[in-house]
Order: structure tokens, then sequence, then C-alpha cells
């Protein structure tokens, strides 16, 4: 779901080149999506847009803990308004984000890499899992997904080991965004992976293991127009179950009746839920000294047929990424703690958060 | 106490002696201070000028390198592989970045005559390297738009000139054909928007290799690395880069464009210093001749007990009081002056160096203060002599009239060895080499001729005077004869009134006597060396000499009937052992049947193209040769993508179109070494009887009218050159036309301070009973006489200063080979004005001296 955020920054010129009328079409997520994994973790470039996310919670062996965030973006290009003769010229772009909040004094740094796949700055391969850009990686190699990524202070490399099968969301392979047709992605999560590797931080190189969540989706112009933004949730409860939900925001402040999310059980099995079986209620306010953008902060989420309540608490408040040169978005996405009850017995657990189009509202000069 | 007293006496002296002096003679005053004010005026003018035109670049160069700390460039190629890239990802690992850049320039299609400088860079990636805002209006619609054909980003400043909105068509010719382009952003005030005066655009690299005909190449790769890695990255590309690349910090950018410009630059100062020069001895003048008017007085005072320390207090006051104020003036003129004056500067340093138009002047706080203590220095230091020789006088000496005349006339024996001293120094001084490229010994020799020239003339008058007793009785009566005598008797203050018409006229001499012999020797080469019937090259080329014609454009043409041969010529900038040059190429066997270049050792060009031919060599201009000390026979190594190449010299050239100089090579060895394969210009030789125009016709029919492409015959490519030439001296001829008017300003004030200090001895004349007339004509002879001698002076010191501008100077600058010509029409204009100028300033002071009465004038005795 993540990576919806890109389509503020892309939809844009998906709308564009729907106009474009020699564009040859990108492919629609439609039911009926079989997956096989892990051919399915490999770029789709019949699709627009696609993305590979990664977020996690790490621990050092003397206990400072730490979140991040790393995600992929690739965004097809087609049509024939482009240069010719020219290397430049490219099928594809990604866009890269990473985010790193450290727990114990609450900083937050991020940046982002935007490039097209000539010179191999940037590129994702169709067979076998290799996503780059420019020195930030993702690699499977053995069933283990290898990440590296670094920022001046921040030298992150990371072994990650998916301890469940593949979640897929929604029905019958697409998670739908809105009532028409095709606005939907193929979306699938790895919702628990152990994780293990080194931070290399200001100079100091410190071992790491924690849990981290992976979401693949893919899709070709899948937003609605009067959709303003999103709030989405990964949550990990320490009784080994996991639950993503999200809910994307309309313009006349109602909530997408197609929103949706997925409840995983210990042993990997699912539950789909509709917007009707869930609740999610803010408990507070944060103002970005930055955007001035105004978030919801801490949320209390019910799910009464699943007898599951929980109260999502922010491990600080400042985990907004700003949108450099106006490429991109600002959004926030934050570590979080969980506490609350699952069927009268009291859970604990971690979860990433993401808040969309509270800075400024995607598609707003449409 | 002591002191308070003094500072009292002083006051009083001041007031008695040097107020009242300078406001009896208000219209000489009103003459120096105009002196000095032109002669800080223009100084200032051409400093500012220059150093508008060259920080606006320099500026431009940093804004557009950004954040970047290191750069990958070619050494001596027009551009380079792009696949340097898939090598440098360990950049990445070093916390760095790098990206490909292509500096390339277009004109727009509506005629305006400025270049725009374009930049094709990753636009996807590139706000790291060099941040910029959208203005609030100019926002992309959506951000990869920019992956589409031809979209540019516009400055701020280009957006509103042009009246650019978000989606507009901007057409632009880009090489030899127009392109159009969508504006897709325009880019907020601030920044980068104001690279070359706003004459900038940005557009992705896909798109800029694409138009500009480059797929795969760029111009030069930035990177952006962390202070503390900057060495050692730098370190290991040096040890890494493929032949032909360097790595350099991209203040070095702004330090070559400073040695492209510094020897233009220098001699500009240098020529705008003659002014100030002229104006020097306009103050020496005005003080020598105030001075000794006042001895007798100077020796009261001294017999009264006024120290020598305060003599010299108040004369140095009064020159400071002048110095001040005609430099305070000079400041204010000299800022108006230089917006004019930034015209001629900065389109020259457009047309031969940067490419880059510059508005406005930038004015300079240090500049400023620079040129006024310059004006009041330079005023107090020329005053400094006859001021020293007053606090020298002894009282009985003083008193005594006519004793400077007496020392004056017992020092014209001495004066001219020390001319010769002063002369032998001068010669000395021409045989050394430059300083760093700067004639620095060249200038003092002249000064040094002139010095020398200004104490002989005492000595010179002396006779020279004797010899003319006869002849101007002969002409004018008695009157002549008089006015001779008149001089005679006042030595000292002829020569000093001579002297300085001399300096004047000589610098002004010699400055067009340089450019007249550049002009034609320019236009003999120009007749010589341009043989090609037609000349077919991109519009604007001469803005930016790396604008391109495609390849195919001379294939199109070959076989137009009457063309006898295409030669495909090809130029870009190079740097050289550090130095800027740059390399031709041209189809050597066509020049071996057709040219007609000039070898400085006479040898035909046909034999030396032929030798280079066979011997795979290049030619070479001989301001190549020159600042590279080279000569036929020695050899040139090359840094080319594919490594060094070491070449024989077969023959070096006159050749006027870079001072930094040429090596040219035929096709077959570019070929081998280089790659890229656009046109600078197409030479065409016809076949006999065949009519240019006619073929021309041809051509741009063959052509389907391109646009973007410049087409001319022989004649008028002829003129164009001569044209440039004027272009590029206007400046040149502007500061002439100033030096001019001080060096007339100059005998104005000389001969009004002549006639005013003999009133006593007109006084005397009509005592004994000369008419008004009589006395008028004898002024007006006097007038004429001193510009006579001035004239013939100025003459023969501006012939000498000529010598050194042409031979020293000129040479060690720009190291062009110039034939002494004599510009005689402008001679004789000059000789004319400044007789004219003379007798026409005797006037004023004869209608005086006519007034005077003789009891008036006698009274003093």
């Amino acid at each position: 779901m993540a990576g919806v955020l890109a389509l503020t920054f892309l939809g844009l010129s998906e709308i564009s080149s729907i106009t474009g009328a020699e564009t040859p079409a990108f492919k629609k997520a439609l039911p009926g999506y079989v997956y096989q994994f892990p051919k399915d973790h490999a770029a789709h470039e019949d699709y627009k847009t696609e993305w590979w996310y990664y977020t996690g919670h790490l621990k050092s062996d003397s206990g400072e803990a730490y979140g991040y965030e790393l995600t992929f973006f690739r965004i097809g290009q087609r049509g024939n308004d482009r240069p010719t003769n020219t290397p430049w010229r490219t099928d594809q772009v990604y866009m890269t984000h990473f985010a790193f909040s450290n727990l114990q004094n609450q900083t937050f740094i991020h940046g982002q890499k935007l490039n097209r796949s000539a010179f191999q700055r940037a590129g994702a391969l169709t067979e076998g899992y290799n996503v780059w850009n420019e020195n930030w990686s993702i690699k499977l190699i053995d069933g283990v997904h290898h990440l590296k990524a670094a920022l001046p202070d921040v030298q992150l490399t990371l072994q990650l080991t998916p301890q469940k099968p593949p979640v897929i969301h929604g029905y019958d392979g697409v998670s739908q965004k809105a009532a028409c047709t095709g606005c939907a992605s193929h979306y699938y999560s790895l919702t628990r992976l152990n994780t293990q590797g080194q931070l290399v931080l200001k100079g100091q190189t410190k071992k790491m293991t924690g849990t981290s969540w992976m979401d693949q989706e893919f899709g070709s112009n899948q937003l609605a127009e009067n959709q303003v933004g999103w709030d989405w949730f990964s949550i990990q409860l320490d009784n080994n179950m996991e639950l993503m939900l999200y809910q994307l925001r309309q313009k006349n402040g109602t909530i997408e009746p197609l929103s949706s999310g997925t409840l995983v059980y210990p042993d990997g099995s699912t539950q789909h839920l509709e917007l009707n079986t869930f609740q999610i209620k803010p408990t507070g306010r944060w103002t970005s000294p930055d955007s001035d953008g105004v978030y919801p902060m801490g949320w209390q989420i019910e799910i009464p047929s699943k007898a599951l309540s929980l109260t999502v608490t922010p491990a600080f408040k400042n985990q907004e990424l700003q949108n450099p040169y106006r490429q991109g978005l600002t959004y926030w996405e934050g570590a979080s703690q969980v506490k609350g009850q699952y069927q009268k017995t009291s859970v604990e657990g971690q979860a990433y958060v993401e808040m969309t189009g509270y800075a400024q509202a995607f598609q707003s000069d449409i | 106490m002591n002191g308070h007293r003094h500072h009292h006496v002083l006051g009083f002296l001041t007031r008695a002696f040097i107020v009242r002096n300078l406001m009896q003679n208000k219209l000489r005053l009103l003459l120096t201070i105009l002196g000095i004010m032109l002669g800080v005026a223009i100084l200032l003018a051409i400093n500012l000028a220059n150093h508008t035109s060259l920080e606006r670049f320099k500026q431009s160069l940093d804004l557009v390198a950004g954040q970047t700390n290191l750069e990958i460039s070619p050494v001596a190629a027009y551009d380079m592989d792009e696949t340097l890239l898939f090598t440098l990802p360990w950049v990445w690992e070093k916390q760095g970045h790098f990206t490909p850049v292509i500096v390339q320039t277009a004109v727009p299609a509506d005629g305006s005559r400025h270049l725009i400088y374009v930049l094709g860079v990753d636009m996807l990636a590139d706000f790291r390297y060099r941040p910029f805002e959208w203005e609030t209006t100019g926002q992309p619609g959506d951000p990869l738009d920019i992956l589409k054909r031809n979209r540019v980003y516009v400055g701020h400043s280009f957006a509103k000139q042009n009246q650019l909105k978000i989606g507009n068509t901007l057409n632009l010719l880009i090489h030899d054909r127009q392109q159009s382009f969508e504006v897709a952003g325009i880019l907020a005030e601030k920044g980068l928007s104001a690279a070359y005066d706003g004459n900038f655009i940005m557009m992705d690299i896909a798109t800029a290799q694409t138009v500009f005909h480059m797929p795969g190449r760029i111009n030069r790769v930035d990177l952006i690395v962390p202070t503390e890695q900057r060495a050692q990255v730098q370190q290991r590309l040096k040890k890494e880069l493929p032949p032909g690349l360097q790595v350099t910090v991209p203040e070095r950018q702004g330090q070559q464009a400073e040695k492209m410009l510094k020897a233009f630059q220098l001699n500009l100062m240098a020529l705008s210093f003659i002014a100030l020069l002229v104006a020097m001895f306009l103050i020496y003048n005005t003080m020598s001749i105030s001075i000794i008017r006042r001895r007798t007085d100077i020796g009261t005072l001294r017999a009264l007990g006024t120290a020598r320390w305060q003599i010299m207090a108040l004369f140095l006051s009064e020159a400071l009081v002048q110095g001040i104020a005609g430099s305070l003036l000079g400041c204010g003129f000299g800022v108006f002056l230089a917006t004019q004056a930034i015209k001629g500067v900065s389109s020259t340093v457009e047309i031969l160096y940067t490419g880059m138009a510059v508005s406005g002047v930038e004015i300079s706080g240090p500049i400023l203060l620079q040129a006024f203590l310059l004006g009041v220095g330079l005023t107090v230091l020329s005053a400094l002599p006859p001021v020293l020789e007053a606090a020298s006088v002894s009282p009985a000496e003083a008193t005594r009239r006519g004793s400077f005349e007496s020392k004056v006339q017992n020092l014209s024996a001495i004066l001219p060895v020390i001319s010769l001293i002063l002369w032998g120094l001068a010669y000395w001084a021409a045989q050394q080499p430059s300083v760093d490229g700067f004639p620095i010994y060249g200038h003092t020799a002249s000064l040094l001729t002139v010095l020398g020239v200004a104490l002989v003339m005492p000595w010179f008058l002396k006779y020279t005077l004797r010899l003319l007793k006869r002849p101007m009785k002969g002409l004018f009566g008695a009157e002549g004869r008089l006015a001779v005598e008149n001089l005679q008797g006042a030595l000292a203050r002829t020569s000093v009134a001579v002297a300085s018409l001399m300096v004047a006229i000589a610098m002004t001499v010699s400055l067009a006597v340089m450019i007249g012999s550049f002009r034609t020797t320019v236009k003999a080469w120009v007749q010589q060396s341009i043989q090609a019937d037609i000349w077919i090259e991109p519009l604007w080329r001469k803005l930016n000499a790396k604008r391109r014609i495609n390849p195919e454009v001379s294939k199109k043409i070959r076989s137009i009937e009457g063309i006898a041969y295409v030669d495909n010529f090809l130029e870009f900038p190079i740097e050289y052992n550090g130095q800027p040059a740059n390399i031709a190429v041209g189809e050597f066997d066509v020049f071996a049947k057709k040219g007609n270049l000039q070898f400085l050792d006479g040898e035909a060009t046909r034999d030396v193209m032929n030798r280079a031919l066979k011997e795979d060599a290049v030619i070479v201009t001989e301001t190549f040769a020159y600042h590279h000390h080279l000569k036929k026979g020695d050899t040139v190594t090359l840094e080319t993508p594919q490594g060094p190449l070491t070449r024989p010299i077969a023959g070096i050239y006159y050749d006027y179109a870079s001072e930094h100089g040429y090596i040219v090579m035929p096709w077959t060895l570019y070929r081998q070494h280089y790659e890229g394969n656009l046109l600078s210009g197409i030479a065409i030789y016809l076949e006999k009887g065949v009519q240019p125009e006619t073929v021309r016709a041809e051509i741009s029919q063959r052509l389907d009218n391109q646009t973007g492409l410049n087409i001319v015959t022989q004649q008028g490519l002829r003129q164009e050159v001569i044209r440039i030439f004027d272009q590029t001296f206007a400046i040149t001829y502007a500061l002439h036309v100033i030096s001019i008017t001080v060096a007339l300003l100059g005998i104005m004030n000389a001969l009004f301070a002549l006639v005013l200090e003999s009133r006593r001895d007109f006084g005397i004349l009509k005592y004994l009973g000369a008419t008004v007339q009589q006395i008028r004509r004898i002024v007006l002879i006097e007038a004429g006489l001193l510009g006579f001698l001035g004239n013939l002076a100025g003459l023969a010191v501006g012939f000498a200063l000529s010598f050194l501008l042409i031979n020293v100077i000129n040479r060690q600058s720009f190291g062009w080979t110039i034939q002494f010509h004599w510009p005689l029409d402008f001679l004789v204009q000059t000789f004319a004005l400044i007789m004219i100028t003379a007798i026409i300033s005797g006037l004023f002071p004869a209608h005086l001296a006519g007034k005077t009465l003789a009891p008036n004038a006698l009274r003093d005795e």
C-alpha cells in the first residue's frame, strides 16, 4: 500500500499519459491474477507503476532501538513524445526513499534518489529479484532479501528471512482502490521477516537484529481523482499475528468504501477486512514545523468482529519525509508502538504508519 | 603650543597663498580638475567594465557548477564518451554523486543577437548539484514531463524578457537548425536563474543529446563528494581515468576564464592608464608654472622664517585639493562612463572569449576607492617635483627674478645626459621578456622613453627655438621674433608646456599607429588567407565556436555543379600546457591545392601541406608557437581520447583569428584519435569562371533554405572579419578619443598658463608702444609655436612608442606579428586638430594679454 504515495508524484503522469493517443497502454490490475513466487518479486514492466517497500524495527546488541524504511518505486514510461537517439531516453524511472528513525535521540533522517534506468544508475530486473538505485539495493539470494542503503551518517546492510508465505491482499489477486475498472493493484506482503545485519552510525559499526515487513504492489492508473490521501498501518504483534489496514480519504472528507485490510494469523492464514469491519480513530494531532501539515498522531484501532483492540503510538512525532525540490511528496512514515487486547488477552507489538495528503493534497492541481 | 601656532600660520598662509591663487586662476583650475577627472574616470570605467564582464562570467560558472566540487572533463577534446559513467559507481560508495553535463549554446530564432547558454543535465537527479526553486507560476505540471521530448526550463528573467509562460513554444537555433521547444518550467529569480545574465535555459540530457546531435557524448561529469573524501577521490580518478580526461576542481573554470581574458583585460587597463598619465603631466604643468610664478613670494616667505616643510605642505595641499576634487568628479563620471564602456568591453569579450552578453555595470567599492586613491596619489606625485624644487629655494635665490630660469638653463646641459640614461634603460627594458604573459617591461620602456623626452625638452627647445628665430621673423615679422624670444626667455615654462603636449600627442599617435598597423595587417591577411569562394557556417558561430553543422550538409552540396573542392572545417577549444588554445581540423589536400597561408619562413602552402599529409604532421599558428616557444620541426603533444598524440610541426603560419592560437591537423589524423563528426564550417572552392552567387543560390535550394546556416561568399566573409576586428577595437577607439580630449585640455591649460604668466612682459611691450593687435598676434604665434613644437616632439615620440606597442607589448601579450603601417590620414588630421586647438586656445589669453594695461602689469615690479 505504501507505494500508492508514488502515485501522487506519478498520478499526474498517469493521467497525462492516458491522453497520449499513440501511447501503447499499460496492463491494468484485473481480477484473476495468479502469483508465482519468487518470480513475482521481480519487476512487472507491463504495469505502469510498481514498488517494493520495506520497513523494520531493529535493535542493537546493547539494546538501542531503530526503525527504517526503504522503498523502491518504478514508474514505466511509454509514448512517442520522447527524445530519440540518446541512451538517456528511458522506459523506466526509479524513485527510492530511505528513512531512518533513531529512537534513542528521536532523530529522523531520510533521503531520496531519483534516476532513470540509463547507465545502470537504477534498475529492476524482470528475471530474478534485483532492484537498485545507485548504491541502494535489494537482492534476493537463496530466499534471503539483502538490503543496502546509506545516507551520509547512516549505512545499513540487512539480511531479511521471511517467516511466513506471501500474503495476497484483496480478492482474486487484486486490491481494489476505487470502483472503476483497473483502479486496483496487485498487492502482496511478507508480513514478518527475521532481520539481521549491520548499521554504521557516524562511523560506529553496530550489529542489528529485528523484524521487517515487505510490501510489493504493481498496477496502472489505480487511483481515482477524488482521493486526497490515505492512512496505512502495518502492525506486527508479539502473538505472531500481523495486521495491514488502509483507508483512502476522499475530497469530500469521507473514506473510500473500498478501503480495506488483511489480518494474518500465526499460521499464515489470512482474513480480508472490509471497511465496515474496522474503525481507526485518531487520538492526537501534530503539526509539522517543516511543512505545516497537520497530522493525526496516535490511533485507536477497533476490529470488533475479531475482538481486536489496539492503541498505536508513534515512537516519536517528527518522522516526516519532506519533498525534495518538489519531486515526490511530503508524507509521514514512522515507527510506532502498539498495545492492546486480542481475544481479551493483552498484546504488544510494533507498527509502521504511513500518512499522506496532510501536507499537500495530492493531485491538487487537477 | 608650538604646533598650534604652526597650524594657525599655515591656515593663514593657505588662505593667502593657495586659495587666492586658485580663485584667480579659475579657468586653469577647471581645466586641471577636468583633466584629472577624465583620467580617473576612464581608468575607473575600464576597470569596472573589465571587472563586470569577468565577474559575471565567473559568477555564471559558479552558479552552474552549483554544489559540484569535482569535475571530469576532456583536456584537449570537444566532448567525451559518456560510457565513462559505467566506471564511476564506486563514487556512490564514498557517499558521493556524479552526473553528466552538457554545456552548449543556442540562439533565439526571433533574430535577437545574444547567445543562450544551454545546460543539458539529468533533470531528474540534478537538483542535488544545482539546487533551484520553481517560480510559483512556473512549476512543471508533471515532474516526469522532464523525460519528454524538447521540454525546456527557463530562468526567471529569460521568461520575462521573452514573455514566456508554461506551455509556450520557444524556437531556438540549435547548431544549424531551428527547433521548437515547449517551456515546461520557470526557475525562480534567485540563484541559477541569473546565470549568463539570464540568457540561460536547462533541458534534460536526453533532449540535449538529441537536439545537439551528440548521442552518447557529454561535455563533462560533475561530482559531489564529501569534503573529507575529495582529495582521495580526486587522486583515485586521476589514476583511473582513461586518457584525454582530467579531474579538476570547479574553481578552475573561473581561473581558465581569467587566463583567457587576461591579456585583453590587462592591455585595456594599460591603455586606460594613458589618459591618467596625460592628466599627470597636466598637473605637473599647472603646478610647475604656478610655483615658478610665485617663486619670489616663496623667497619672501622663506626670508620671513617660514620653514621648508611649511612651503611644501602649502603647495602639496594645493595639489591635494585639486586631486581630491578631480578624483571625486572622476569617480562619478567614471561610473557613468562605465555604463557606456561595458557595451564595448562586453561585446569584445562576448565575441572573442565568452560568448556571454553582459548588461549593467557592477559597481565595486574597492575599485572605486582604488581609482580615487590613484587619482589623488598621482596628482600629488606629479606635483612633487615642482614642490620639492620650491621648497629647496633659498630666500636670497628666490627673490631674484628668473632664478628658476637660470637654474633650468644650467641644468639643460645635464638633463640630456639623464635622458640618455633613461633611453638606455628603455632600450634594455624593451628587450626583456614578459612577466607571466604581461609585458610589464614593455610598458616600463614606454614610460622611460616619455620621461626621457620630457627631460631633454629644455635642451631641445633651446636649439630648436634658436633655429626657428629667423624663419619666424621671416614669416611673421617682428612679432614672430618676439614670440620666439618670449618662449626662449621662459624656457622652463615652455618646456613643461611642450612636454605635456608631447606626452598627450605621443600617446594618441602611438595608439593610432598600432591600431592602424594592426588593421592593415589583418586586412592583408584576410585577402591572402581567405581563398574559399563560399563559406558555410552555423549562424552566430562568431559568438561561440562550439556551434556546429551537421556533416550531412556537406554531403548534400558536394555534387553541385561548379564546385571544385569542399573543405570540411572543425575547431574546438582545448587546453595546451594549462593555457587556452584551439584545435582546428581541415582537408589538407584541398589546402595544398587552393590554400594560401602565409608561413613564417615563406614556404609555399602547397609544400607544407603535402609534407604534413605525408608525415601526419600538424601546422600551428604564429601565436600558438609564440606562447609555447615552438619552432618548425618541434613536436606538439595532445591529450586525445586515444591517449597522448605527439606530432611534428610542419609549418608555422600567420593568423589573427585567435590570440591563443591554433593547432591544425588533417582529418585523417583527427579521425584516428578523436570522436565526433560535426563540423564548424564548410569552405567551398569553385571551378574557374563559376559565379559564386549562382552556386550560393543552388546550395540554399539544396538545403531547403535551412535556417540556422550562414552562407557567405568570399567577399562577404572578408568583410565580416574586418567588421569583427573593428567591433572588437571599438573600445580602444573610444579610449583613444578620450585621451585626445585630455590632451587637448592639456594644450589649452599649458597655453593659458604660459600666456597669463607672461602678462608682465606684455605690459612692458605695451609700455614700449606695442599695439593691442601686435600683442595678440604675438600670443597667437606663441600658441601656434607651442602646438607645432609639441606636435613635432609628439610625433617623434609617438613613433617610438608605437614601435614598443607593436613589437614588444602586443607581441608579448598576444603573440601577433603586426606589420608597421603609418595611418597617414589620421596623423595629418591629428596634427591639424592640435594646431587648430593650440591657436584657438591662444585666442582667449591673447584677448586678455591685449587688454592688459601697462601700469597694471608693471605694478608688481
